[in-house]
């Protein structure tokens, strides 16, 4: 069993992911957007998050950032990047992640994934302007930038 | 598309400039070498006149002259030398004849005739006189006289001629070199305005090609945007509906209220896919090909519009209120207006529950311009963060926000009302609320 928190904008998404998780063992958290999921993150840290690339108030790609910089365990969580985004490649790439989905993704390509980021539990190793940046705060256009 | 047609129809105009200059610029050419042509015959002829006939007339005039003087020279000698009287008869005689080898004019030939008798009869009196050289030479004196004064007479007349021809010549030149001047000067005006023109068309072209390609790229580059955004909506739920269909594939055991909840909600997200696309398809029909000489009651939309979505001001407990506005009719369809109305209002009650403030509020007023109606939607919402406001009418730029919505609602105000020919707009204090406006033609013969 794993500690999972799922970072979506869609309340549909996050109710029925915390079903199929919970379902499959797992102790699920649920945050609307990015700002909430660090709240989450600074009570206790997961196992893995997984986490949308659009949302408002903090994006994906910002929140990775924040986790990032505060270099107190929360760096060294995986993320999993599920997002309809066009080119999620590109984003993870910059994220430093390896585990990603885009949607829709099919309950037996999510399952795999999960288990696969659970063992391996890779941190993230940013690249280019996420790991550049370390003055400006990020944004909720970060997403936009980066697959730009 | 105003300016673009605008200066499509300047450059037709500089275009059609460029070509009369040239026409103008061909035709003065033609009429300088006409006019040419037409001078240097006179010139010529009179030229002719000079050359061909008073001044060779007058050297032979002269010559002749100068013989009649060496044989009256000879005469008054003592002793007339006969040889040398002989030799500058001889003189005479070629030189009159070859005198009277040349072309004569009338008047000329009066005088010509008198001075070729007046030697005649000289000339028989020297015969005599060489004969009987003892005779009395006096009686000579009155006919070298009167030969000499005759061939004078018909040199002068030539001289005369002359002077007047060159006098002529120099009129016809003087005036010839003005026209001709007059003339090459508007040519090369005309040409310099043609090549000043035709410069202009060739250099606007130039910046189109170049707006053209700029255009192009961006709208490729928004297409790929759009695209992506769209893809990323439509992906969204479906990736709800594909996860929650392989719950239910899953868990056939659940209870059937559970599947039922599934299944409502399976739809619930089937319904937003479809909300989707008919934002789409209005989007894309929106302010599309309107028909001339549309016009709305502005009062009757607004009064159907309002009833319409008052229902769900009051669910989120908001006021929704209408300022009093005369009727005004605008050049729009009422589908098309009570779009654009229904957009705004919906678009204001989605954001006015982001509000802080206790008082939830939708204003509508409606301004009344001299030739067109101004409609203001103001609304107590969250307002839009600095930037936005330049974004907020392109499709699928969703301020940030919880509320549902596909995106596209203000992107379709837009291009309806700018397909009818006004504008929109919005200003907008964050933490104060937005004003979203709109202006459309008033409908033709309204007042």
């Amino acid at each position: 069993m794993a500690d999972l928190l799922v970072v979506d904008d869609d309340p549909d998404l996050r109710e029925v992911l915390a079903d199929i998780l919970g379902g499959l063992g797992h102790k699920v958290r649920i945050a609307c957007n990015g700002e909430e999921g660090l709240e989450l993150l600074d009570e206790e840290l997961p196992d893995l998050v997984l986490l949308d690339v659009e949302m408002p108030a903090l994006d994906g790609p910002g929140m990775a950032y924040r986790m990032l910089v505060t270099n107190l365990g929360k760096e060294k969580i995986p993320i999993l990047l599920l997002s309809g985004v066009i080119d999620l490649h590109l984003v993870a790439a910059k994220v430093g992640t390896p585990y990603f989905l885009g949607k829709p993704y099919a309950f037996e390509a999510l399952v795999p994934m999960l288990e696969r980021a659970l063992a391996e539990r890779t941190a993230p190793h940013p690249q280019g302007e996420l790991a550049a940046k370390s003055e400006s705060p990020p944004t909720g256009v970060a997403a936009q930038r980066l697959r730009s | 598309m105003e300016d673009r047609l605008w200066r499509s129809d300047l450059t037709l105009r500089l275009a059609r400039w460029s070509l009369y200059c040239v026409i103008a610029v061909v035709l003065m050419f033609g009429a300088t070498l006409a006019y040419t042509q037409l001078v240097l015959e006179p010139i010529e002829a009179r030229t002719e006149t000079l050359t061909g006939n008073a001044l060779p007339s007058v050297r032979q005039l002269t010559v002749a002259r100068d013989a009649l003087g060496r044989m009256h020279g000879a005469f008054e000698a003592n002793v007339p030398q006969r040889t040398d009287v002989e030799n500058a008869r001889r003189d005479l005689d070629t030189a009159l004849a070859a005198y009277l080898l040349l072309p004569q004019f009338p008047e000329e030939r009066t005088l010509s005739i008198k001075a070729e008798n007046a030697v005649a009869v000289l000339e028989e009196h020297i015969d005599e006189a060489l004969a009987a050289p003892m005779a009395n030479r006096e009686s000579l004196v009155p006919l070298f006289q009167n030969a000499n004064a005759a061939l004078f007479r018909v040199e002068l007349f030539n001289l005369d001629l002359g002077v007047n021809e060159v006098s002529e010549i120099v009129a016809l030149k003087a005036r010839s070199r003005a026209v001709s001047l007059a003339l090459s000067g508007a040519s090369l005006f005309g040409a310099v305005l043609a090549t000043w023109l035709v410069f202009r068309v060739a250099r606007r072209q130039a910046q189109w090609a170049v707006e053209r390609e700029i255009l192009l790229v961006t709208r490729a580059t928004e297409l790929e945007a759009f695209a992506g955004r769209i893809a990323h909506d439509l992906k969204g739920p479906l990736g709800t509906l594909t996860l929650r269909l392989a719950l239910m594939k899953q868990r056939d055991e659940v209870a059937a209220e559970k599947q039922q909840e599934h299944i409502d909600k399976a739809v619930w997200q089937v319904e937003r896919i479809d909300h989707l696309i008919e934002g789409l398809l209005a989007f894309a029909r929106a302010g599309a090909n309107p028909p001339p000489g549309a016009r709305a009651q502005l009062r009757d939309v607004m009064d159907e519009v309002v009833e319409e979505v008052r229902p769900k001001a009051q669910e989120v407990a908001t006021e929704l209120r209408v300022d009093p506005f005369p009727p005004r009719e605008v050049a729009c369809t009422p589908g098309a207006l009570s779009s654009v109305l229904s957009n705004l209002l919906g678009n204001a009650i989605r954001y006015v529950v982001e509000s802080r403030k206790p008082v939830r509020q939708i204003v509508v007023h409606v301004d009344d311009r001299e030739q067109s109606v101004r409609v203001e939607v103001a609304d107590t919402g969250p307002g839009l963060p600095a930037d936005a406001e330049r974004h907020v009418f392109l499709p699928v730029v969703r301020a940030q926000t919880s509320q549902p919505g596909v995106g596209l609602g203000l992107a379709t105000v837009k291009r309806i009302v700018e397909g009818f020919g006004g504008r929109v707009g919005v200003r907008s204090v964050r933490g104060e609320g937005s004003v979203f406006w709109f202006e459309l033609p008033k409908a033709e013969g309204a007042a």
